[in-house]
């Protein structure tokens, strides 16, 4: 489990392999790995954000070789597929944009709206991933995704009786390349008429080639009028201070004419919604920018081209490389090591774009399964702990519970009443934000550290969580059909039972093996005991426990 | 919250984390002396507001079009008011000697996101922490909720602990007080399990004997230690904010500015938080019809001689900065559309506790542009190496709430001049 670590001026460059050579610095502490069974449990919570099963947990026990082809059948499941929703939102940031709930929605709330409209792109990107299509599809596509509201609010296909979600095809003559066809990452991403879409230009290299133009100061020349247009127009080919960003701005710019600048929201009467792309706009670019469609200097006539040229530019396959890493090692995106990221994007390219590949690299690299390091020059930037994302809870607590922390609420909001929320997903009346997600607006990034707020968070949602569990539990006549206290029945409180029952619970919660008479289940076994001793309830005892239980360290990282 | 819990807190995890030298500071120390640790109130109008409109008069050019108006003079600060937006000139009159003015800083973009992070957090990047974060780290980390975050934009960087947000419908308190909790579904059976105190108890125990294991194991260095340390802080400033649900008043409200503003002075009063951001809740992004800044300018003035009545009431100004804030400002000319777009030179307002007011700094030439400036005086100086950027205004707001910037912006110069 033991890997030495050099201070060779960077971690990416100084993991693995043994002690340095006679011309380095020696080394200055120890990498150490995650234990097999914990580096299996971390995979399935960065892949699916559920714990493995427990059959899965003693084939790794007994043989930690077995480890990736269970992986392989984690990507094939739709908890997979969510996650993949999850990373790619904090590129195109989509998630929770909605439009205004009108009559012919036949009654559909504001939460159904946005979890239709905001995820298009996201789904789209899921069907591409999830079928096994090469990764670039998420900009070549020839469909859509839509299901029963995107189809009435964008006026595109969709066949009743189907699946939920559903490929389809805008009809308005635009040309069809993935997410660069999308209503939904256009109207939510808009473009002020004299930004002449350099905005959405800027958000498209910033998602998909990890390239934002607004990293540079922005110099402007003293003696260049900004308020005068013409004087601009000029400026920005002519003045080198100017031209040297708006030279790739501007052109890649000129492929977006075909969309509207924006969606006039407030005055929508009736869905649906005007045609956003008009084809006859595509050359407008000639009376503004003068500048024709293309792509940092290589030529493409329309949004099909220039999805190509994304999908070939080898900046496309790095950035999935980096916001794959970035997503599941909880570290910022700008300090993805460069070698890591290099070697990743490799992996994506000889899977022939495989997604699923490119995950499952990042979970088996050795990178990922370090849990700490032996000094504080090692360990500083190690991320040993990772923390559950909000969503990660969400479908963690659900799948060891059964329980889904929701609310509904006739309140009125853009038309229509908020109506069902699963608070662990939403901003409006839940808790994303305050757990540290992003609400892909005005927070943009993941706290993947602990507050004040996201403490009560997740204290909170075990409460719940165990109140159901327990209730639910013994409500169940047959043991079988429990999902968490199989062993014990309402009236058990023996000792024995009790430990018997906590061992189990530790395996199923926390992947740990531990036995009925272990240090572990003391502790656990101390919490029911007293609070039985207490209130004389088991079933109170039991809630106790499972609040502890589900809001513990081992449940809030892996 | 009593002074016993602010103890047993401080000798927690905080202790832990080599936190003890704030220990034993007053929770709301009045009457302080410049320099020292003040709260700060950020307020942010989003969009890019048309400082023309009321802090950079620009009477009588033909290089910028500006709305009816006159140049009013409040002691030596230049203001230009309107009796079409009451709201300027009724703040001003009442609160101009503690309000400064500075005009000309140079954001150096003109996108919304990136100037929202440059204006404030000096830097051009998001993952650094704001300057109401910074000064809350820095001064009020013992508190239960040292940045309370009210607006929308804010950036809290590494100092993501000492943050958190009430939510856009206020959804914090659902979590602080059992009565105000979100029912279930209709027709969904309530689950909710409710521990008493020693449930609370016991269950904190165990918690915390689980997270000492792991620190004994995993978490002795680095990121782990201070992933532990924020766990176990985390727990504490929950059961402080617990406390004080009262202070945040009703779930499900959209907090308007003046919900805001009211929210925001409670919970400094009670020593909740350190520093709290809000917003105006106006989109001020005028690129067509730019003369709707005349309504944004009287109803954001109002709420803040609201704000600024209050907290002089509460006889907490002397010890609370307000700082006022736009990630923009317009073109200096309309356009076609009788709007006005980016423009990369914008205004801030400083009031309260410290604040030399009265009085404009910096400046900005006749076509709006960042004047030169001597940054230790605020002077427009035409000799001066510079203008005045994000970075030189945000290290003299910390400052001005007692925190020493160099750390955190080495080699920056302090804009200077606006602190008594």
């Amino acid at each position: 489990m033991k890997r030495w670590l050099l201070l060779l001026g960077g971690l990416s460059g100084a993991c693995g392999g043994g002690p340095g050579g006679d011309d380095g610095p020696g080394p200055v502490g120890e990498v150490i790995d995650l234990d097999p069974v914990k580096h299996l449990v971390r995979a399935s919570m960065a892949l699916r954000g559920v714990r493995p099963a427990l059959a899965e947990i003693e084939r790794v026990r007994a043989d930690p070789g077995a480890l990736p082809m269970i992986v392989d059948g984690y990507l094939d499941t739709p908890e997979f597929g969510e996650t993949m929703r999850d990373l790619h939102n904090e590129a195109v940031l989509t998630r929770g944009f909605s439009l205004p709930v009108l009559d012919s929605l036949d009654g559909h709330t504001t939460t159904e709206m946005a979890e239709s409209l905001g995820e298009e792109p996201l789904r789209l990107i899921e069907h591409v991933i999830m079928s096994d299509r090469p990764y670039t599809e998420i900009v070549t596509a020839r469909f859509t995704m839509a299901d029963e509201i995107i189809a009435k609010v964008y006026g595109v296909a969709w066949t009743p009786g189907g699946e939920t979600w559903q490929e389809s095809h805008y009809t308005d003559g635009r040309p069809e390349a993935g997410i660069l066809s999308s209503n939904t990452f256009f109207i939510r991403h808009r473009s002020a008429g004299s930004n002449w879409h350099r905005g959405r230009a800027n958000r498209i290299a910033s998602a998909l080639l990890c390239y934002n133009f607004l990293d540079r100061d922005v110099t402007f020349d003293g003696s260049v009028n900004l308020a005068d247009p013409d004087a601009v127009a000029d400026a920005v080919v002519a003045n080198p201070a100017c031209a040297s960003c708006h030279q790739t701005l501007d052109p890649l710019a000129s492929y977006l004419w075909g969309y509207r600048n924006q969606l006039n929201i407030v005055g929508l009467t009736e869905y649906p919604i005007i045609p956003f792309y008009v084809p006859g706009n595509e050359g407008r670019w000639r009376n503004s920018s003068g500048r024709p469609p293309s792509y940092f200097g290589q030529a493409g006539d329309d949004l099909g081209a220039l999805a190509e040229l994304i999908a070939g530019d080898p900046r496309f396959s790095l950035c999935a490389a980096q916001r794959f890493w970035s997503f599941m090692a909880q570290v910022d995106l700008e300090v993805v090591p460069l070698e890591l990221a290099s070697r990743l994007q490799q992996e994506l390219i000889a899977s022939g774009y495989s997604a699923k590949a490119l995950a499952k690299a990042v979970v088996l690299s050795d990178e990922f399964k370090v849990a700490y390091g032996t000094s504080d020059e090692v360990a500083d930037q190690l991320v040993g702990l990772k923390k559950v994302r909000p969503e990660q809870l969400a479908r963690l607590i659900y799948d060891l519970t059964g329980f889904r922390w929701r609310t509904e609420s006739i309140a009125d909001d853009r038309g229509g009443p908020i109506g069902l929320v699963e608070l662990a997903k939403n901003d409006v009346l839940g808790y994303r934000v305050l757990g540290g997600g992003i609400d892909s607006t005005d927070v943009v990034e993941p706290s993947h550290t602990f507050n004040a707020t996201s403490s009560l968070f997740a204290r909170g949602f075990a409460a719940e969580a165990a109140g159901f569990v327990v209730d639910r539990d013994f409500a169940q006549a047959d043991a079988a059909q429990r999902k968490l206290l199989g062993l014990v029945s309402p009236t058990e409180t023996g000792e024995a039972a009790v430990r018997a029952q906590l061992a189990w619970l530790h395996a199923r919660l926390y992947a740990e093996s531990v036995a009925a008479d272990s240090a572990e289940v003391d502790d656990s076994y101390a919490l029911f005991a007293a609070t039985l001793a207490r209130t004389g309830d088991p079933s109170h005892a039991w809630k106790t426990t499972h609040t502890a239980m589900l809001q513990d360290l081992r449940i809030a990282t892996y | 919250m009593s002074t016993l819990s602010r103890r047993h807190f401080m000798s927690g995890a905080l202790a832990g984390a080599g936190l003890l030298a704030v220990a034993g500071r007053p929770r709301h120390s009045r009457a302080a002396a410049p320099g020292t640790a003040k709260n700060v109130i950020l307020l942010v109008a989003s969009g890019g507001w048309d400082v023309t409109y009321a802090l950079d008069p620009k009477p009588g050019l033909a290089t910028v079009d500006v709305p009816a108006g006159t140049l009013s003079m409040y002691g030596d600060l230049p203001i230009w008011t309107d009796p079409s937006r009451p709201g300027v000139a009724a703040f001003f009159a009442a609160h101009a000697a503690v309000t400064a003015v500075v005009n000309g800083i140079y954001v150096r973009s003109i996108a919304h996101p990136e100037c929202m992070k440059r204006m404030l957090t000096g830097t051009p990047s998001s993952s650094n922490p704001d300057l109401a974060a910074i000064a809350a780290h820095e001064t009020g980390r013992d508190l239960p909720l040292p940045y309370l975050i009210l607006g929308n934009s804010a950036f809290t960087g590494p100092l993501a602990a000492s943050a958190g947000r009430a939510g856009s419908r206020n959804q914090l308190v659902t979590l602080l007080d059992p009565a105000q909790a979100w029912p279930p579904p209709v027709g969904v059976a309530a689950s909710r399990f409710t521990p008493d105190a020693a449930d609370e108890a016991a269950i904190r125990a165990f918690v915390d004997a689980g997270a000492e294991r792991e620190r004994a194991v995993r978490g002795a260095h680095g990121y782990n230690r201070r992933r532990l340390d924020d766990f176990a802080t985390s727990l504490q400033r929950g059961d402080l904010l617990r406390g004080e649900a009262a202070g945040f008043g009703q779930r499900g409200r959209a907090l308007s500015l003046t919900q805001q503003m009211d929210l925001a002075v409670d919970v400094l009063e009670q020593g909740i938080a350190r520093a709290t951001m809000l917003d105006t809740r106006i989109l001020w992004d005028t690129h067509d019809g730019n003369d709707d800044q005349n309504a944004y300018f009287d109803t954001t003035f109002r709420a803040l001689k609201g704000l600024i009545d209050d907290l002089t009431a509460r006889d907490m100004l002397d010890d609370t900065i307000v700082a006022v804030m736009s990630e923009m400002s317009r073109t200096p000319k309309l356009n076609g559309d009788a709007g006005k777009d980016h423009w990369p030179v914008t205004s801030a307002m400083i009031i309260g506790g410290g604040v030399r007011g009265g009085r404009a700094y910096g400046g900005s030439t006749d076509e709006l542009n960042a004047a030169l400036v001597d940054l230790a005086t605020g002077e427009r100086d035409s000799s001066a190496p510079g203008t005045i950027q994000t970075d030189n205004l945000v290290a003299g707001v910390l400052t001005l709430a007692g925190v020493d910037p160099e750390p955190w912006f080495p080699g920056v110069e302090a804009l200077g001049g606006f602190r008594v």
